[in-house]
This record gives structure tokens, C-alpha cells and sequence, in this order.
């Protein structure tokens, strides 16, 4: 297993939205969920979701409409974005391109530059070292199933698709990001911690003497 | 023209103008990190250690900063092709200054396609990068100290590729080291490699030839060879821009991970167009490209284009 970093850009309407995605103690969830009646989902469900063929909407066709439900897919994704850039020295050489997780997560966050106001945050999640769609334990990494896979030799822009919920205790906290759009300039809040946060440390496999 | 090419890419102007607001905003960001980073005591030279970073996060921290605002500014001058030619050439140029600090040579060629560099280019930085290459190819010798001062990133293949193209691109240059370029150009491997370089992962082959073309001569038969690579690169393009189409959702926001605006193409067909001419470069564009979809032909008319601004600022 990996243990990865990845950031979450949300676009929300205020502050205080923010905050409350840490004091519900609920973690990130999965819009399928969000918008389901009563916010319930069964388990039985959450098994028969998590498919390759939905991952391929999620990926391809987000705001398609799913022949299924007859809704755009997007409305009930199982899945959860996430930006998890990588840093280094050999790629950027090769590509001539590098970008953070938060490059990523602060354009999704801005709605695409329509918000000037943008809130990111960090968590962990575990990766499978194989695709394993149908376990929701882990997350997936998911550049080999864009459509436009071909289209560079050096993706950098790793993504992640978490599934149905990211669990309050692997988010460490979220920053609000201001963009002055006249004077070209971002200014960034400082980190707004969770104080139920588990650091992924605790899974590690290091055994120490005692 | 570039109203044309964004209804052609369905690609609202309001859209792609954010997104270069955007890059450039964030690249200011990282350039004000930058500058953080490098106002905290350096390592070492305080005896507070609590108050400093421990060397290598220090690095890395200033690197990461300094690559991800280099690539943001590339990315706002991709966008901006589309959009505003003389802010693009600004946000290029200001791009290649920052690569070229962290001594990838994607950054001299970006400002040969901006446009300054092409006639007046730093001939100091330039000789040590083309005898850095040679020692790389085993062409001459160099003390061992100037080996220990090969940038790490020119021993990739692609940047290898960029630095020749960028010497063989600058007349100053090739007046005055033509016969070294030519050398690395006849000599290399790499004018038989398959090395995938830029966006489009076109085999390494295709940049050493554009750049053998220009160096034999600026003439007609330039035109032929350079317009075949271009096109050969153009249908890629088109093939990969559908592709990507096809995922509504990130395309209409300009969020699919892809280079709407290509430098390899547009740059190179700027710099042709520069050599011999727009008129006689969109003639062969229009000869040969019959074959060739209208997303296809976009790079390319934007790199005619480029060279268009440059001839207007005279």
C-alpha cells in the first residue's frame, strides 16, 4: 500500500461552510451520497457503485448524462477527486512542466477561475499498487484511464479518485486562498488545523526496539 | 484569427482569459514563496536551528517554487497564443528566464520563440551550453570543473533537444557557432532517436531534424522538410485535442490536462516564419495540408502568427 498526500479544492460559499466540513465530523463525502434522499446509502449499494464503468464516467464523462439514472453522472458519483502532484527534479526535465497538487486543486477550487475565493484540503488517503475499483478501502490512481492518455509522456498531474468518503481523521485541516483577479495575485490563510487529525504515520511498517 | 481558432476549439475567450489570469497570479504566488524561502536564514548560518530548514527541504522547497511558477508562466503564454499574442511572447520570455535559472535549456528556447533571442541572444551562455553538449556527446573534452557544471537537466534527451533548437533557431548564433551546432546535429544519436519529447511525446528525431534544416540553410528547402515535421505533429495534435473534447466537462473549463496552446508546433513554425517569410511559410501550409483538419492547422497559424507580432513591432 501508499500512503499518499493529496489536496481537495472546494469551491464553497463561504468561510463558515468550510469550517463546518471539519465540525460535522463527517470527512469529505461523494456527491452520490450528498444528494441521495435523507442523505442515506446502504451498503449494499456502495458495493454495486464502485465499477470500472463508473470510474470511466467519473473520469471521461463527468457531467454526462448516465443512461442508468438518466441524470448527468456527476450528481451521483461514488467517487472523490483528489490532486496529488509529484516533485521532481528528473520529471520536470522531461516535460518542462511541473505542477503542485495545489495548482490543480486551487483551479478546480476557483470554479475554474470564476471565484476568488478557494479552499483547500489536505489529506491522506491509501493507494492500492494495482487498480482494485471494487475495494473502497483505497483509492485510485487514475491517469491510465483518461481518454486523452496519449496525449503526453509525462502526465504530472497525478489523480486520484477516493471512493465514497475520505474519513474526518485522515484530514489534517483546509487553507482559504484569496485571489485579487486585478492584481494578479494570490494570498494564502494559514492552515485551519483538525484537532481530530491521525497522522499517516501511525500505519507505519518500521518496527522500533525497544 | 485567434477568435476563429477558440470557436474552432470551442473555447470561450472570458474562459481562456482566466485561466492566463489565473497561471499568472499563481506564478506570482510562487515567486513570492520564492523569495520567502530564500529570506529564511540559510542553513547553517544560524545557530537558532529551530528558526531554520535542514538543507535539503530548504532546496527542494526553492526549487519547487521556482519550477512551479516557470511552468505556470509556459502555461499562461500557452493560453494567452490564443488569446493575446504580445502578452503570450511577455509571459514566454518571462517563462524561459525562470527555466533558464534552473538550467533547463526549454528556457532559451522559449525566448527564441518570443522573439528577442533570435537576433540578439546571449552568446556567453549559449557557447557553454553548446560545448556542455558536445562533452555530452563525446565530441571534445572539457576541464573537470566545467563537467561538474553541466546542469543535471541538460543529460535529458529532451532538453538536449531544446538547447539545439534554440542555438540553431538564433541567427547571432549560428554566425557564430554553426559549425559546432552542425557537428551535434550530424554527429548525435539522436537524429535516428525516439525519445517522446514535449506534450505530444514526438520522437526526438523530428526536433533534431527541424533544427539540421535550419542550420543547412534558410532556404526553400527548409520549408519542405520543417512543414513535414509540423504537419506530422499537427495530426497528433488534432487526434489528441478531440480526445480530449470528448470529456465535456474539463475541456469547456480548460481543465483537461493538455497543451491547448502547443509550443513545439507554434514555436517552430514562428521561428520559420521569421527565416523565410510568413507568406511563403502558410503557401507550403496550404500546399500540403489539404489532409489537415482545421484544429490541425490552429498551432500552426498561431506560430505564423507570432512571427506576425514580431514583424508589426518591427
Amino acid at each position: 500500500m501508499i500512503i499518499q498526500w493529496c489536496v481537495k479544492g472546494l469551491a464553497l460559499p463561504d468561510d463558515d461552510t468550510a469550517q463546518q466540513i471539519l465540525d460535522r465530523r463527517a470527512g469529505i463525502v461523494c456527491n452520490w451520497w450528498m444528494n441521495s434522499p435523507n442523505g442515506a446509502i446502504t451498503l449494499q449499494e456502495r458495493r454495486e457503485k464502485l465499477t470500472l464503468r463508473n470510474l470511466d464516467f467519473h473520469v471521461n464523462h463527468y457531467t454526462g448524462i448516465d443512461p442508468i439514472t438518466n441524470e448527468p453522472f456527476c450528481l451521483r458519483t461514488p467517487f472523490i477527486s483528489l490532486s496529488a502532484g509529484t516533485i521532481e527534479r528528473d520529471t520536470a526535465a522531461k516535460a518542462n512542466f511541473l505542477h503542485r497538487a495545489r495548482y490543480t486543486a486551487l483551479w478546480f477550487a476557483t470554479e475554474f477561475g470564476r471565484r476568488d475565493t478557494a479552499y483547500l484540503f489536505t489529506c491522506w488517503v491509501l493507494l492500492g499498487p494495482r487498480p482494485s475499483v471494487e475495494i473502497e478501502g483505497v483509492a485510485e490512481e487514475i491517469r491510465d484511464l483518461n481518454s486523452y492518455r496519449s496525449y503526453s509522456a509525462f502526465q504530472t498531474e497525478g489523480e486520484v479518485a477516493a471512493k465514497v468518503n475520505i474519513p474526518d481523521n485522515q484530514i489534517q485541516g483546509y487553507e482559504v486562498w484569496r485571489w485579487d483577479k486585478r492584481g494578479l495575485r494570490f494570498t494564502r490563510g494559514p492552515i485551519i488545523g483538525n484537532p481530530r487529525f491521525t497522522p499517516p504515520e501511525q500505519l507505519t511498517n518500521v518496527r522500533e526496539l525497544i | 484569427m485567434s477568435e476563429r481558432h477558440l470557436e474552432l476549439l470551442r473555447l470561450e475567450s472570458e474562459q481562456v482569459q482566466r485561466l492566463v489570469d489565473f497561471n499568472e497570479s499563481y506564478a506570482n504566488f510562487c515567486l513570492e514563496e520564492v523569495r520567502e524561502i530564500e529570506l529564511l536564514p540559510s542553513p547553517g548560518a544560524s545557530p537558532d536551528r529551530d528558526h531554520t530548514l535542514d538543507r535539503p527541504i530548504w532546496e527542494l522547497s526553492s526549487w519547487a517554487s521556482r519550477v512551479d511558477a516557470a511552468s505556470a508562466l509556459r502555461a499562461a503564454g500557452q493560453w494567452a497564443m490564443l488569446l493575446d499574442v504580445p502578452r503570450a511572447k511577455g509571459l514566454l520570455t518571462e517563462a524561459g528566464r525562470l527555466f533558464g535559472e534552473l538550467g533547463h535549456p526549454f528556457g532559451l528556447y522559449l525566448q527564441v520563440v518570443s522573439g528577442y533571442w533570435e537576433f540578439h541572444a546571449p552568446h556567453e551562455q549559449f557557447r557553454i551550453m553548446i560545448d556542455q553538449l558536445a562533452e555530452l556527446h563525446g565530441q571534445q573534452r572539457l576541464f573537470n570543473r566545467e563537467v561538474q557544471a553541466i546542469p543535471p537537466a541538460l543529460h535529458h534527451p529532451q532538453q538536449q533537444a531544446y538547447a539545439l533548437l534554440a542555438g540553431a533557431s538564433s541567427r547571432p548564433i549560428v554566425r557564430e557557432y554553426g559549425p559546432a551546432l552542425l557537428r551535434l546535429a550530424e554527429q548525435s544519436p539522436h537524429r535516428f532517436g525516439v525519445t517522446p519529447v514535449g506534450a505530444l511525446g514526438v520522437p526526438i528525431r523530428r526536433y533534431w531534424s527541424v533544427a539540421l534544416s535550419l542550420l543547412h540553410d534558410g532556404g526553400s528547402r527548409s520549408v519542405t522538410l520543417v512543414m513535414e515535421h509540423l504537419l506530422a505533429m499537427s495530426r497528433d495534435y488534432a487526434e489528441t485535442i478531440n480526445s480530449a473534447m470528448a470529456n465535456a466537462y474539463l475541456w469547456n473549463h480548460a481543465a483537461s490536462p493538455v497543451d491547448v496552446g502547443d509550443i513545439d508546433i507554434s514555436g517552430i513554425t514562428a521561428i520559420l516564419a521569421r527565416r523565410v517569410g510568413r507568406d511563403r511559410v502558410l503557401i507550403a501550409l496550404d500546399e500540403r495540408a489539404s489532409d489537415l483538419g482545421s484544429i490541425g492547422r490552429t498551432p500552426i497559424e498561431i506560430g505564423i502568427e507570432i512571427a506576425g507580432a514580431e514583424d508589426a513591432r518591427g
